[in-house]
């Protein structure tokens, strides 16, 4: 299978939210990255996996959404998963 | 406080659904449903002398041998007059019933392909004739004589010059003269053409500059349009891009240049049309479907405010307002600040790099860059000023 992805190290982005909705975090929510388009052939059941580190402000319960910017018109997203963190 | 570690996993799937539809039923006789355009075929049974039917001026209008079955043709569509306003319908005397100009047209069709240069043929239910297209300054006289062997009578057919029809092509496509705007592949990445140019003497197109094997620095890099798996498609090699450099003016720790462009030559024989621009239909329409072109007439810079195109093979033709310029612009994810760029609000996706940026005026185009980045939500873009280009590349010859 055909992947598309955005720039030369593939780019994705991190979306942590609050219970009420609003963003705590962002990945990408800065910045200004080239819109380079990167195309990988994807054997059968192939997995690719993105870490990134967000340093919590408060404890609270979150959800995060991971975000892969391609050529669609609409970026892949994983559904939101939910997590807490405590004092 | 404590250090949450947030592992998203991302995975790309694709699912074949493989829908072959209804299978093929008999339609009742769509003369019965008046919201829908009568079957001519049935019609053609259904009401002696039928010659054909088409909507003049909203008024359906049919064409009768023996105008004694106006009444029956009356009762046959009175649904579909009033389903589409109309309140009746109009009748002509016709020359041809629609049984034999559907059998004219299936032979005449059938034969005439062979001559070459036809580009169509059609039962033109409005002339009640058979309507054959061809290519300007293609003989008419043979589609007659073809016709006459064929029996038609010469009364029941027309020959009218045509425009040729081509497939439409994308952004995407093996488009030949090269222009700016289209898709370009090297090693595995896609990116788009800025535009063409000479420079001294060579024939030329730009990109940006991250759109080579490696950013800064002259390495070679194959050009491909659109993918290197299409036949025919190398069209040319990198043979200028500045490197980098640190110091004089640029951030500590960082790597600078005043623009994100590179400049290939293009290969021996590859066509390309020196100012020209992929027009799609309509900027920020989403389409890639080529349309035309925009010819570049001139160089030239923006100010804040200014309304700006760029066209490129992922989002196509996007318009937007400038709303910075000369801006120091770090570059996400590397140590590299691009000097004295321009921000545009404007749509912008992952392939676009490189594309031509311009401002359009009575349909000309000024050339103002090649757009290099974006934000990630791609309303943003970002590009290098077409005069920043040239101090790095040299002078270029654009239109």
């Amino acid at each position: 299978m055909e992947a598309h992805f955005l720039g030369r190290t593939i780019v994705f982005d991190i979306v942590i939210a609050r219970d009420d909705g609003t963003i705590a975090w962002r990945r990408l929510e800065k910045g200004v990255g080239p819109s380079i388009l990167q195309v990988r052939m994807l054997k059968p059941g192939e997995v690719l996996e993105w870490r990134d580190t967000w340093l919590a402000r408060q404890p609270a319960d979150y959800r995060a959404q991971g975000i892969l910017p391609s050529d669609a018109t609409e970026p892949l997203r994983t559904p939101w998963v939910n997590f807490t963190v405590t004092p | 406080m404590r250090w949450i570690s947030t592992a998203v996993l991302l995975v790309v799937a694709a699912a074949c659904n493989e829908n072959t539809g209804p299978q093929g039923t008999a339609e009742p006789l769509a003369l019965i449903r008046p919201q829908q355009a009568p079957d001519m075929s049935a019609l053609s049974r259904a009401l002696p002398g039928f010659g054909g039917l088409f909507v003049d001026h909203g008024v359906p209008t049919v064409y009768l041998t023996d105008l004694g079955q106006r009444g029956l043709a009356e009762r046959l569509l009175g649904g579909f007059a009033r389903a589409r306003g109309a309140t009746g319908i109009r009748v002509l005397a016709g020359r041809f019933a629609y049984r034999d100009l559907d059998k004219w047209f299936q032979d005449v069709s059938n034969e005439v392909f062979a001559q070459g240069r036809v580009v169509f043929v059609d039962l033109d239910e409005a002339q009640n004739r058979v309507l054959v297209g061809v290519e300007r300054g293609a003989s008419h006289a043979n589609v007659r004589a073809l016709a006459a062997r064929l029996g038609v009578p010469d009364e029941a057919i027309a020959v009218r010059d045509a425009e040729p029809i081509h497939y439409m092509a994308t952004l995407r496509d093996q488009v030949r003269p090269v222009v700016a705007g289209l898709q370009i592949n090297f090693g595995n990445f896609l990116c788009s053409i800025g535009f063409n140019a000479t420079s001294g003497g060579q024939a030329s197109f730009v990109t940006a500059s991250h759109c080579t094997n490696r950013q800064g620095g002259v390495e070679g890099t194959q050009y491909f349009q659109p993918l290197a798996s299409t036949a025919n498609s190398f069209i040319g090699t990198e043979v200028a891009d500045p490197k980098y450099f640190r110091g004089a003016g640029c951030p500590k720790g960082r790597k600078c240049r005043f623009s994100d462009a590179s400049r290939a030559a293009y290969a021996a024989g590859v066509p390309f049309a020196l100012g020209g621009i992929a027009a799609t239909s309509g900027p920020n329409n989403g389409s890639i479907d080529i349309t035309g072109t925009i010819a570049i007439t001139a160089e030239g810079d923006a100010v804040v405010g200014d309304v700006v195109n760029k066209i490129g093979r992922t989002t196509g033709w996007t318009q937007g307002t400038v709303s910075a310029t000369c801006v120091n612009t770090g570059v996400s994810g590397t140590n590299i600040v691009q000097l004295c760029q321009t921000f545009v609000d404007a749509g912008v996706g992952g392939g676009d790099s490189g594309s031509d940026v311009f401002a359009l005026a009575g349909g000309s185009a000024t050339l103002l860059g090649d757009l290099w980045g974006g934000n990630s939500a791609g309303t943003m873009f970002v590009y290098s000023p077409i005069a920043n280009i040239e101090s790095e590349l040299g002078p270029l010859t654009t239109f």
